[in-house]
């Protein structure tokens, strides 16, 4: 038995877990922080970015080191190759909850388009299901996550929308502004999620979606 | 043909000697085709309904624990088990279209067609160049210089020439491990084979030598079917086109090698391969 490989590719679980728990409350604590900012915000923003940032530099050194080292094969190769590229997502997702809260608090008014708030909960749940799905190798939560994606975009369609009106009509053109990057943040953070959940497939099937 | 041209090697097929016996036909698809074979030791059941068709052309690796009958399924491609007192073997071996264990083969014919590498390195204890001319000359050759054309290209194949044409004449014996065994695949390939069977050819060389076999196997595979037993799966997985996997005398995966190595069907070669074995 590897028994070394084997304690290093736990901890590289373990690792990914940390990372997807610094998201999954780091998201959710910005997204509270649109509808009722205190003080610290952005702060906590920042340092949930700056930490995501060295998880992805601790992940990708492990990475290396057993491709270096351990040749994995199989399903380990699969992994850590999924891992290499999940983590590339999570860390958007780290500097888009940190934009999000720098964004924010330039806004006079929070903005406080229902849309936004829908967007805020799907990726939410898209965020969270992602990871589980993804540290579960749950191909079927998988799928559901890619299928909330749908719902992020719409809404962010007709924020668009909305928001075009509202810029002829209303003369805060700087939140109207602050608030289409926000949305177009969000729209993003779902599209990230969706690439985490891809990634499931790919770890337990060997192909990233049903296409190829 | 081309594939004469770029040998150089010996050729016999149309040759008076094998006209008696057994005629193989490299060309079709299918080189070696095991049907339910089963082989003893004995009473001890080594090799349990295998079944695998090697197409021409491929090299095919055979990866499994030790004593999983890898080295006993290569030796019975060419007949070497027949020496084993108590060695059986049912079911069926065509090879080139030939039942090899059929009543009236040649076995010189046979193992013409069909090379075999041993792990240890096996050299006559003759000069380099009589153990390379020396399946050539038992096939009746004795022109200077077609055999030395013969030896020639067959070091250069095996990636020897540079290192030996100033030693032809020297002892066999005295050249490194590494050496000898190359030396020994020269040997092999100067009968001209149609196929070659390999078995753990490289685990006793060096990086250097090593990487001088794989890239021989790659260029091999142009003209010759290649079998080879491998304990070293990134070699199985660089060279390979097909991977067999054995377990207990059986085999348990099949298949693309790239397949075997990124999403293995079955979880024992996943387990297996990737050394969570036992
Ligand atoms: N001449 C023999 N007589 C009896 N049993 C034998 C003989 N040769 C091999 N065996 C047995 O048959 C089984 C398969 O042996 P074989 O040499 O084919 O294994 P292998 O897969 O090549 O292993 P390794 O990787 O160690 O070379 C083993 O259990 C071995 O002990
Ligand atoms: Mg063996």
């Amino acid at each position: 038995m590897r028994s070394h490989y084997l304690q290093q590719l736990s901890e590289l679980e373990e690792l990914i877990g940390k990372m997807g728990g610094l998201i999954v409350n780091g998201f959710d604590e910005v997204a509270a922080s649109l509808i009722k900012p205190n003080g610290n915000f952005v702060k906590d923003a920042a340092n949930v970015e700056q930490r995501t940032d060295r998880k992805l530099d601790e992940i990708e050194r492990l990475c290396s080191l057993l491709l270096l080292t351990q040749q994995p094969v199989a399903s380990d190769m699969r992994f850590i190759v999924s891992v290499m590229n999940v983590v590339v997502d999570m860390e958007r997702i780290g500097d888009q909850i940190r934009d999000i809260a720098e964004t924010a608090s330039k806004c006079r008014v929070m903005p406080n388009e229902k849309e936004i708030a829908t967007m805020c909960e799907c990726c939410s749940v898209m965020i969270k299901g992602a990871w589980d799905a993804y540290i579960g190798r749950d191909v079927e939560g998988a799928r559901r996550v890619e299928a909330r994606d749908d719902k992020v975009d719409e809404a962010f369609d007709s924020l668009k929308i909305k928001l075009s009106e509202r810029i002829r009509t209303d003369d805060d053109t700087e939140d109207i502004l602050n608030c289409l990057m926000i949305g177009k943040y969000l729209e993003r953070i779902g599209d990230h999620a969706t690439n985490i959940a891809e990634w499931t497939n790919y770890v337990v099937t060997g192909k990233r979606d049903e296409s190829q | 043909m081309q594939r004469e041209d770029k040998t150089g090697g010996l050729k016999v097929k149309a040759d008076k000697s094998a006209a008696s016996s057994a005629i193989f036909d490299f060309n079709r698809e299918v080189v070696i085709d095991i049907e339910h074979m089963d082989l003893y030791y004995t009473a001890f059941h080594a090799i349990k309904d295998v079944s695998m068709k090697v197409k021409r052309n491929e090299v095919t690796a055979f990866i499994g624990p030790s004593g999983c009958g890898k080295s006993t399924l290569i030796k019975s491609l060419n007949r070497m088990n027949d020496l084993i007192p108590g060695c059986r073997i049912t079911g069926k071996i065509e090879i080139g279209g030939q039942d090899i264990y059929a009543p009236g083969v040649d076995l010189p014919i046979l193992r013409k067609n069909v090379g075999m590498v041993f792990q240890k390195p096996n050299p006559f204890p003759k000069s380099v160049y009589d153990n390379v001319a020396y399946a050539p000359r038992m096939f009746g050759i004795r022109d200077k210089a077609t055999l030395d054309h013969i030896v020639e290209s067959s070091l250069r194949r095996a990636a020897m020439w540079d290192e030996l044409k100033d030693r032809l004449n020297k002892s066999a014996l005295g050249l490194s491990g590494g050496q000898q065994q190359r030396l020994c695949i020269a040997r092999s390939l100067a009968a001209d084979p149609s196929v070659l069977l390999m078995d753990e050819p490289t685990s006793a060389l060096d990086p250097i030598s090593t990487g001088k076999i794989e890239e021989l196997c790659d260029e091999l595979k142009k003209t010759v079917t290649v079998v080879i037993v491998t304990h070293n799966m990134q070699q199985a997985a660089r060279i390979s086109d097909k991977t067999a996997f054995f377990l207990l005398g059986k085999v348990i995966e099949f298949d693309e090698t790239a397949k075997m190595f990124s999403n293995p069907t079955h979880p024992e070669t996943e387990r297996y391969i990737s050394g969570r074995f036992g």
